[in-house]
């Protein structure tokens, strides 16, 4: 099923490429930490970076840097709201972001499905304030066993949706991912962040993510 | 004497009480037929077709066992063995709904004396202590008739003192409480961000 999903996902990916008219490619390193408070309450800090390795022609420069601050409350065993704080800083711009994410789980016999619903609010110097809402659907499952136990791999595929109110612009995502759980307190993940607006404003990322709970 | 009953109580009461209120630890991955004992693959082979089974090794606060897990006529069967390839248990994932209005009553009340709110998750019968014969009948027989004696393993949504938990519960068939232990949630931090 899998080795289905992810054809799938290239051929999604090779048509829209096909008939494309702007394309950008790169990497998305990002690094989440999340500090755990009681049953409830979890603090989490983030630390993202975009490097662009191909913009209408290949060339590697360090695009922008995201920081954010969320504080995350577990509303019930498989219920979570988030609610937190991005900083964007892309040559001499600054954006600050708040946003309020409101996720649920589903666990299956051996696989996961997370639904989260978001809204972001975007503030920029001499811009009014525009707004974004998003669906994210997401599906797990370990490739040994019914769980993700330590030093096991799982897949993960991940769908987007971003209504972007102010350009009336829907952007879709498309992410597959293999990820290792590495201890109880860490895991990794890498995988292909596709994204893309009207199939013809393209974005091919190379993405890793280091989870680490303390 | 009198020392002696009451320390030996006491005892009894703790272990009882370590028993009831543990942690469940449990890690499974599969493996390869060639590192199954011969013993529990010569077992499964004259219960079920080869081509569906899934092999997986268990290791849980019991020790570690080898689990055969196949669907026949559309019912998930796990066998359980120990590392010998001696049969331990045999588990059928039912639904609720499927369960005899007596049975469900029973459990229905243990799990109402256990918490303030619940709801099952998932029910298997468990059947222990049964002979070859009695299994070969069971899988090759049209009836599929259940045996006299088991017990349910039900992992429960369950609300004690003022929060939610996930449980695992053994209880008879009469619906007395032989087990119980706690676990949590897979960790979701990465289905969020």
């Amino acid at each position: 099923m899998i080795r289905g999903l992810l054809t799938i996902f290239i051929l999604f990916v090779s048509l829209s490429l096909s008939g494309q008219s702007s394309c950008e490619s790169g990497f998305l390193p990002k690094v989440i930490l999340s500090k755990k408070y009681n049953n409830h309450i979890k603090w989490i800090h983030s630390i993202e970076s975009r490097t662009d390795v191909f913009s209408d022609s290949f060339k590697i420069q360090h695009h922008l840097i995201d920081l954010s601050s969320i504080l995350s409350v577990k509303t019930d065993l498989y219920q979570v709201f988030n609610i937190g704080y991005i900083l964007r800083i892309r040559s001499n711009t600054v954006i600050h972001r708040t946003f309020q994410h409101y996720n649920i789980i589903n666990e299956f016999e051996s696989s996961q499905l997370a639904h989260r619903f978001a809204f972001e609010q975007f503030f920029e110097l001499h811009i009014p304030i525009y707004f974004r809402g998003r669906y994210r659907l997401h599906y797990q499952k370990p490739l040994n066993g019914d769980r993700i136990d330590n030093r096991e791999f799982y897949f993960k595929l991940g769908n987007e949706y971003l209504w972007d109110f102010r350009s009336n612009k829907l952007e879709i995502r498309l992410t597959p991912y293999f990820g290792y759980q590495v201890s109880q307190k860490d895991r990794i993940e890498f995988g292909l962040d596709y994204r893309t607006v009207k199939l013809n404003d393209n974005n091919l990322w190379f993405r890793t993510t280091w989870y680490i709970s303390i | 004497m009198i020392k002696r009953s009451f320390l030996f109580i006491a005892l009894l009461l703790w272990s009882m009480s370590k028993g009831f209120g543990q942690q469940k630890f449990e890690k499974e991955y599969r493996i390869n037929s060639e590192d199954v004992p011969s013993a529990a693959i010569n077992f499964i082979q004259k219960i079920t077709d080869k081509k569906r089974l899934k092999w997986v090794a268990e290791e849980s606060q019991d020790g570690k066992t080898i689990e055969a897990k196949f669907y026949k006529n559309g019912t998930k069967y796990s066998v359980e063995f120990d590392k010998q390839g001696q049969l331990i248990d045999i588990e059928i994932l039912i639904s609720v709904s499927n369960l005899p209005a007596s049975e469900k009553v029973l459990l229905e009340k243990t799990l109402g004396n256990e918490f303030a709110k619940f709801s099952i998750r998932k029910i298997q019968k468990q059947f222990k202590n049964i002979t070859f014969d009695q299994i070969e009948s069971f899988f090759n027989s049209k009836e599929n008739k259940d045996f006299d004696t088991y017990d349910f393993e039900v992992v429960v949504k369950g609300k004690s003192k003022d929060r939610f938990e996930l449980y695992e519960l053994l209880l008879s068939k009469s619906g007395a409480l032989l087990k119980k232990l706690k676990f949590g949630p897979q960790n979701s931090l990465n289905l969020q961000f």
